[in-house]
């Protein structure tokens, strides 16, 4: 039997934010998206005040300044440097793991008396030495494991760990368990499923399987097996490769002239390049796209894209941005107040795996080297140690973070101060 | 990574710790085989390791035990408190420096700012405890 666990952080962002702020620990705390644009975590407290996932800021201000809301926008530098720490300090307690998200692990636990007080250890380790709370499913399926971990936050008495290894409680929580809470399954899915009659988890695990292959698709099939406690995902079963890369980000100010739009256009071109590179892909097809917003009166909105073709596949940074900026003056037209940029890389190519053109010039392995290079130098000394001359590092156009809280972990002028 | 390094300004020392392959074209060295990986002080440490925090220290409290302003701080959060540990704790929603005296769960917590006079950390809520402090990285460099 297969003893699988999902640890995840506790509302991880909000408990990121308060890890070097007691000052915050007992209030509400919402993080904002990219740009400050609306709310994508909010703590226990924050939820009690009715914030919805996904607020606009603006809407919310107001409500959120009289009752004290913190705000923060999102500081995924340090997200990701307290990610690493929490499955770092998993990591050496089980037997296997797996990174599922920034904030969730797939974990194989070891063979213990008993797993509830094994994960209820676990997870004072990890509030000790990391200092953020985390919660745990515990199951012999990774879909069992995922319900188990959404009863671990349902019920409060569990202590935030859940061991439902044990068929008995499985068929138990499989009855009360609405079906919109298993994983995978969306509103849509949930609908059609209703449709059918299919409300509870059990409704689910006990259909007959072919015939949920036939209506649905075999996703569907693997979750009602796996609910019964089947294994049909196993560990590090990785999801396909992006088909495409995408970067945009709405400027902090509005934009006017092409020159600061190709900076945006050059700077993003160049994270794309970057994410192309670390899934070994090259890229054949760029498409540049601006905008305005859509706030403008109706006769000052524009948006235009063009696509550039590649004479053959690449992950040259420099002929990326070269590339975007040859699309960027087709697609400029001045007079208008921009305020997003995309830059959209498809036609990908895993390495190895296309045709030559005949004609067409190869990249060259200096090239190969170059990118490589690059990227090693960066993750060593930080983003953008070394970048394209193209790119600007600290443009007046950038992403809007206001609400910004100190990089504490990566920063040596916003370490933590003590008194 | 570092905005700006307080050990150093220029990037490029610390990219020449990068090892160079040096081709020996002469006489093989005698010593291929035995080289040693050069000490880290970042191992010593533990920098990298899950538990261990950098902070800065910005007052007087510990000057008595020669820990002073500026001084960075290596805190380990996995470290259990124990008599005359030197800890980060969190007093009235503030975090402050301090040696912890006695045996749990009876810790007292004190100051010293000047040797030999030490002052109770006093606190009408409940004391916390962020981490104890391992290491102090002092910068004695001087600037003409």
């Amino acid at each position: 039997m297969k003893r699988i666990a999902l640890i995840d952080g506790n509302s991880f962002y909000a408990s990121v934010e308060a890890l070097f702020r007691p000052d915050i620990r007992d209030k509400p705390v919402c993080v904002l998206s990219n740009g400050d644009g609306c709310v994508i975590a909010r703590n226990a407290k924050a939820k009690e005040l009715g914030i919805p996932m996904g607020a606009p800021f603006f809407q919310i201000k107001d409500y959120a300044r009289q009752h004290g809301v913190q705000m923060f926008s999102s500081n995924y530098t340090l997200y990701a440097d307290v990610s690493r720490r929490m499955i770092q300090s998993i990591f050496p307690h089980v037997e296997d793991l797996e990174q599922y998200s920034i904030d969730e692990c797939w974990a194989l636990m070891p063979d213990a008396e008993s797993l509830h007080d094994y994960g209820l250890a676990l997870k004072e380790t990890v509030l000790r030495e990391v200092g953020v709370p985390v919660g745990m499913g515990i199951s012999t399926t990774k879909t069992l494991a995922k319900l188990a971990q959404w009863a671990s936050k349902e019920w409060k008495q569990t202590g935030g760990v859940v061991d439902l290894t044990d068929p008995v409680r499985q068929h138990k929580l499989l009855k009360i368990a609405p079906v919109a809470k298993i994983w995978g399954v969306g509103r849509k899915l949930e609908a059609r499923l209703g449709a059918m009659n299919i409300v509870t988890a059990w409704d689910l695990a006990t259909f007959d399987h072919k015939t949920l292959r036939k209506s649905f698709n075999v996703n569907v099939e693997r979750t009602a097996r796996e609910l019964m406690g089947e294994v049909c995902l196993n560990m590090h079963e990785s999801p396909d490769l992006k088909k495409e890369i995408m970067k945009s980000c709405m400027f902090g100010v509005r934009v006017h002239d092409l020159v600061k739009l190709q900076e945006a256009a050059a700077s993003y071109a160049s994270t794309a390049a970057e994410r192309l590179r670390s899934q070994r892909s090259l890229c054949q097809t760029l498409t540049v796209s601006v905008q305005t917003s859509q706030h403008e009166p109706q006769h000052q909105r524009y948006y235009n894209s063009i696509s550039v073709q590649m004479v053959n596949p690449t992950d040259d940074t420099r002929l990326l941005i070269r590339a975007a900026l040859q699309g960027l003056e087709r697609v400029f037209r001045p007079g208008f107040a921009y305020s997003k940029c995309a830059i959209l890389l498809t036609d990908l190519h895993q390495r190895g795996t296309f045709t030559q053109d005949l004609f067409a010039e190869q990249q060259d392995e200096a090239t190969n080297r170059l990118g490589e290079l690059m990227d090693t130098i960066n993750l060593r000394y930080g983003r953008n140690a070394i970048h394209s001359a193209r790119v600007k590092v600290d443009p007046e156009w950038k992403v809007r973070r206001d609400l910004l809280s100190p990089s504490y972990t990566t920063s040596w002028s916003e370490l933590p101060v003590c008194r | 990574m570092s905005k700006s390094a307080p050990f150093s300004n220029k990037r490029l020392e610390s990219l020449a710790k990068l090892p160079v392959a040096v081709k020996i074209t002469g006489f093989a060295s005698p010593a291929t085989g035995y080289e040693a990986h050069g000490l880290s002080i970042d191992e010593m440490v533990g920098m990298g390791a899950p538990h261990i925090y950098l902070w800065k220290l910005d007052s007087e409290a510990l000057s008595g035990l020669s820990i002073y302003p500026d001084d960075l701080l290596v805190v380990n959060r996995g470290a259990k408190p124990c008599d005359g540990a030197i800890a980060v704790i969190i007093v009235d929603e503030d975090h402050r420096i301090c040696q912890i005296a006695g045996r749990a769960p009876n810790f007292t917590f004190w100051i010293e700012p000047v040797a030999g006079q030490r002052e109770a950390i006093e606190s009408t809520e409940s004391i916390s405890l962020w981490g104890i402090v391992e290491r102090v990285v002092r910068d004695l460099r001087v600037f003409a």
